[in-house]
């Protein structure tokens, strides 16, 4: 599942229309779907902090993206990037091919209303921070539209309707590209060392025999004797894994 | 499809330097980013080793002391004096068995530019020592990416007419470029064809690497040739067999200037990393474990065969 956090129902609306996102019942505003889980932080990098550590918390996520919008003193209005450097110090990883521009970004704890930046915001840092402890840096990522050129400002529904929704289809090929760990299929162990007995550490050598006739394309021997005692049983089941 | 170095990560202490500015021009499709340190963009440790492979970034840096380090006991030590140098950090082949995978947070290639600096110091302790055999390719194969970055020619340049000896450990085949120079000594590693095949992602066949040897030799250097790690793959004396067979059947041994070889074996805490991480057969065979070492447990056996296959010549056990 992917995750998307937002710190606006504004800058949400159109991705929740998008992906047919339902709303949730939840301790924060959730919109989900099965493929993907969507929740609103409320500004500041500490309400996406505490956002983004719930979501990845109570969801199984593989990748999670801060969606949101940013100012900017360099680039146009409705411009959208892919943001690789937060603060000078914080790197998301860009693996895969994607169809956008990047960005640094650089997150304040207030409205930035003047000054030269690329892209200013006040989540990314609070989001970045709470996801690494619980992914991998390029399973991170940060999406942002400038929204305007260094102003205070109102956006009205409209607005961000129209900067968003041109960017919509790019976002949902980016979210393809994101792949799910391959996970291997170790249930057989779990199998054979309950039907044995088998204690921990044996299980666990059981599961790198497993592992190594996976990996090198060799049929798995079928285990299907009389149960004696554990020792035994052992030897011979790792009889039948030979290498 | 690979991405490497579609990202170049710069120090803004090198930015404007020569040499930077020439290794950037080779890659004007690249997203360059300015770090303060490369160790913010190496070190955290919420990066997947595994997962960078597929879009290997580029961190040019500026190292800092230590420039040289004595040589561990896990490796061969063909000669006294024996340290070895990180010009860069990381490799772009991936070699399952490579102990890198376990002893770095990230697998972005980082090239030192500040070449003076470790020339200083390699100096220093030359002159202190009054000889010195220094292996320049120990934690990256730095011919493998010396059309890119030249390396390996600036230190040759360096050690010329100095008593130092300048291993470069490879699997890599570019040698058209190098003049004969006494004190080089390339050092081929060497594996049967299915081993590199399944084990040694990006890097040249065994004929390819043949035909290097060959070349440098025609040169008139004298390659020492690498037999390590050997993996105890299936019927491994049958492969093992043919593979030094056929090496020796292309090369006159005569010709060679010594054999090094040692099974396979890691530090068992990089062990464990790399297992978390890369899903090959390699981590999952039945090891013993000694002094903190995994290795194979009929390891003398294999030795033992591994000799007898051998021609006569200076060797080198690891």
């Amino acid at each position: 599942m992917v995750g998307i956090v937002c710190a606006y129902l504004k800058e949400a609306k159109p991705l929740i229309e998008y992906f047919g996102l339902k709303k949730r019942n939840d301790k924060f505003l959730i919109y989900e779907n099965e493929k993907i889980s969507l929740i609103i932080s409320g500004q500041g990098k500490l309400n996406s902090a505490v956002a983004t550590t719930f979501l990845l918390s109570t969801r199984e996520i593989s990748h999670i993206i801060n969606f949101g919008i940013a100012g900017s003193s360099e680039y146009k209005i409705g411009e959208i990037f892919l943001v690789n450097k937060i603060n000078d110090n914080l790197f998301p990883d860009i693996l895969i091919s994607h169809p956008f521009r990047e960005s640094e970004i650089i997150c304040f704890d207030e409205v930035v209303t003047g000054g030269n930046y690329k892209l200013v915001d006040m989540e990314s840092e609070g989001f970045f921070k709470a996801a690494v402890k619980f992914l991998k840096s390029h399973q991170i990522h940060l999406i942002k539209v400038v929204s305007d050129n260094l102003v205070c400002f109102r956006p009205s529904d409209e607005f961000m309707k129209n900067l968003i929704s041109s960017h919509l289809e790019n976002i949902k090929k980016y979210i393809n590209l994101l792949k799910e760990n391959k996970k291997i299929d170790l249930s057989i162990a779990e199998e054979i060392a309950k039907k044995y007995h088998l204690s921990f550490s044996q299980k666990e050598q059981l599961k790198n025999r497993i592992m190594y006739y996976l990996l090198n394309n060799i049929k798995l021997p079928k285990i299907d004797f009389e149960k004696t005692n554990r020792k035994n049983d052992f030897r011979r089941i790792m009889n039948e894994f030979k290498i | 499809m690979n991405l490497r170095f579609s990202h170049i990560y710069v120090e803004k202490q090198v930015k404007n330097e020569k040499y930077v500015k020439e290794v950037l021009s080779k890659f004007p499709k690249a997203e360059v980013i300015e770090i303060n340190h490369y160790k913010d963009r190496f070190n955290p440790y919420y990066q997947s080793f595994r997962a960078q492979r597929q879009a290997q970034a580029l961190i040019l840096a500026k190292k800092e002391v230590p420039f040289i380090y004595e040589a561990s006991e896990l490796i061969q030590k063909q000669d006294k004096n024996f340290f070895y140098t990180t010009p860069m950090l990381n490799c772009i082949y991936d070699c399952h068995y490579c102990f890198l995978q376990g002893m770095y947070p990230s697998s972005n290639l980082v090239l030192f530019v500040n070449f003076e600096d470790f020339f200083e110091e390699v100096e220093r302790v030359y002159k202190n020592l009054g000889n010195m055999f220094l292996s320049i390719s120990y934690d990256t194969d730095i011919l493998a990416v010396e059309n890119l970055f030249g390396v390996a020619e600036i230190w040759a340049d360096f050690v010329k007419n100095k008593d130092i000896k300048l291993e470069l450990r490879t699997k890599a085949v570019n040698v058209d470029g190098f003049e004969y120079q006494e004190n080089i000594v390339f050092a081929f590693s060497l594996s049967p064809e299915i081993i590199i095949e399944k084990y040694e992602k990006y890097t040249p066949k065994l004929d390819a690497r043949i035909k290097a040897i060959k070349k440098v030799i025609n040169k008139g250097f004298r390659p020492v040739i690498v037999f390590d790690p050997i993996i105890k793959v299936k019927d491994y004396k049958k492969v093992y067999k043919k593979f030094i067979e056929k090496v020796f059947s292309e090369i006159d041994y005569k010709d060679i200037e010594s054999i090094v070889y040692g099974t396979f074996r890691m530090n068992s805490t990089q062990f464990k990393a790399i297992k978390k991480e890369l899903l090959s057969d390699i981590y999952y065979y039945p090891y013993s474990v000694k002094n903190g070492i995994v290795e194979y447990k009929d390891k003398e056996e294999i030795i033992k065969f591994i000799e007898s296959l051998l021609p006569n010549i200076k060797k080198f056990k690891v």
